[in-house]
């Protein structure tokens, strides 16, 4: 990971939908800073100043706040824009876990998933959540392009001989004339 | 006098009316020609034999008068007797008539009678022909009789020995067909079977996927779902989904 700023962004950031919304925080938490004709600065006080300003979610917020002084110090009214789609392409870079599942998780279960794979596969990784409702429960894996069937889908069709044969034994056993 | 008598014989021998007519015819010749001489010679013999002329034409008008008067007395008597015996004979047709017609009468009576009694006679023996022929019949149909019912006990029980026969055949082939009906339909349900399981064999998976999934979206919550996740994901790090297996 040659950007350094990158690292800021993964270690708060989990999914690559909020990794987008992250990087359009921060770019309105500069625009609010460098282009609104208000006393505030590229620090905690700005960041508060913001969230009084644009009644952000807390969570919003609170990434904001987990920013460190260097990173908001590297930023200045030109070079804004550019830093920012710098960030963006370089995400691009960025392995990503895919992951398909059965139902819409919520930001904390994506954000708990997310921490599960920075601790255990890579601490860089952004994870893409799709939801597939054929899925009864569990999930796809798809990475280094390569697809990974988790679901209960896929253990039912591992056992589909065993199904068949107790299913046989089943009907078999139940007399036709009761 | 000769003329006269030859006159007479010819009238004698023709009848009685044509001799009338010719008699008359034969006076109005006469007495024409007697009138065309008298006027072509009168005046000459007026001068010439005046006197023996007139004696002559009185003479002669004397005979013709008594000839008219025989002739008309002739002609009454021959009309008379003419109508006499034309009503007599009008009589004579009348009563033969009458007489035929009496007879045709009672030659028709008896003719009726006659058939009606030929007629009777013919009946009777008619009657008499059909009661013996009825006699006949009936004394044959009591023969007839005898032998139809041998025959149709002969029959019967011919019949009967046959159906029995063909009743064990029935008996035997719906048995035998039964049999065989049994057999199609055992392999047929056999066949049928196979055919539903491999049916509900390919089925099963997806009828066991869809009801889970009906049952496991109703029962699991968000937070049940992320565990199972969070599993998934550490069953496949552990089978090196992620890089060097543990």
């Amino acid at each position: 990971m040659t950007n350094p700023f990158l690292k800021i962004f993964t270690e708060h950031t989990y999914s690559r939908a909020d990794f987008a919304h992250s990087i359009s925080l921060v770019r309105e938490f500069f625009e609010f800073i460098f282009f609104t004709n208000r006393d505030a600065s590229a620090s905690k006080e700005g960041v508060e100043q913001f969230a009084v300003y644009s009644k952000k979610p807390l969570a919003d917020i609170t990434f904001l706040r987990t920013l460190p002084p260097s990173f908001l110090a590297a930023f200045t009214q030109e070079s804004l824009y550019e830093t920012l789609n710098r960030l963006s392409e370089d995400a691009k870079q960025l392995k990503t876990l895919s992951l398909t599942v059965p139902v819409v998780l919520s930001r904390a279960d994506v954000v708990a998933i997310g921490m599960w794979a920075h601790q255990e596969v890579d601490p860089d990784l952004l994870i893409d959540v799709d939801v597939d409702a054929s899925i009864t429960t569990g999930c796809r894996i798809v990475w280094n392009n390569r697809l990974h069937d988790f679901s209960f889908n896929h253990y039912l069709t591992e056992s589909q001989s065993a199904l068949h044969e107790r299913f046989a034994q089943s009907v078999l056993t139940v007399s036709p004339h009761p | 006098m000769n003329i006269t008598q030859s006159l007479w014989s010819i009238v004698s021998s023709t009848p009685l009316a044509f001799m009338l007519l010719a008699a008359l015819v034969l006076l109005i010749i006469i007495l024409g020609v007697f009138t065309v001489v008298v006027l072509q010679f009168g005046t000459r013999l007026r001068y010439l034999a005046t006197p023996l002329f007139d004696q002559t034409v009185k003479e002669a008008q004397e005979k013709a008068e008594h000839i008219l008067v025989d002739a008309r007395e002739q002609g009454n008597a021959i009309r008379m007797h003419a109508q006499t015996d034309a009503e007599k004979i009008f009589t004579d047709r009348k009563e033969e008539d009458e007489k035929f017609r009496i007879e045709q009468a009672v030659h028709l009576e008896e003719i009726t009678s006659h058939t009606k009694d030929l007629l009777l006679k013919q009946v009777q023996v008619a009657e008499k022909t059909l009661q013996d022929e009825a006699e006949n019949i009936r004394q044959a149909l009591i023969g007839e009789d005898e032998r139809l019912k041998q025959t149709f006990t002969n029959i019967d029980t011919q019949i009967q020995h046959e159906y029995q026969v063909l009743t064990e055949e029935i008996k035997k082939r719906m048995l035998d067909e039964l049999t065989k009906e049994i057999e199609l339909a055992r392999q047929a349900i056999a066949v049928y079977k196979q055919e539903r399981f491999a049916i509900l064999n390919k089925e099963i998976v997806g009828l066991v996927e869809d009801t889970a999934r009906i049952a496991l979206h109703k029962s699991l919550s968000l937070d049940d779902h992320r565990g199972i996740i969070l599993d998934a994901l550490a069953e496949a790090k552990q089978q090196g989904v992620f890089g060097t297996p543990s």
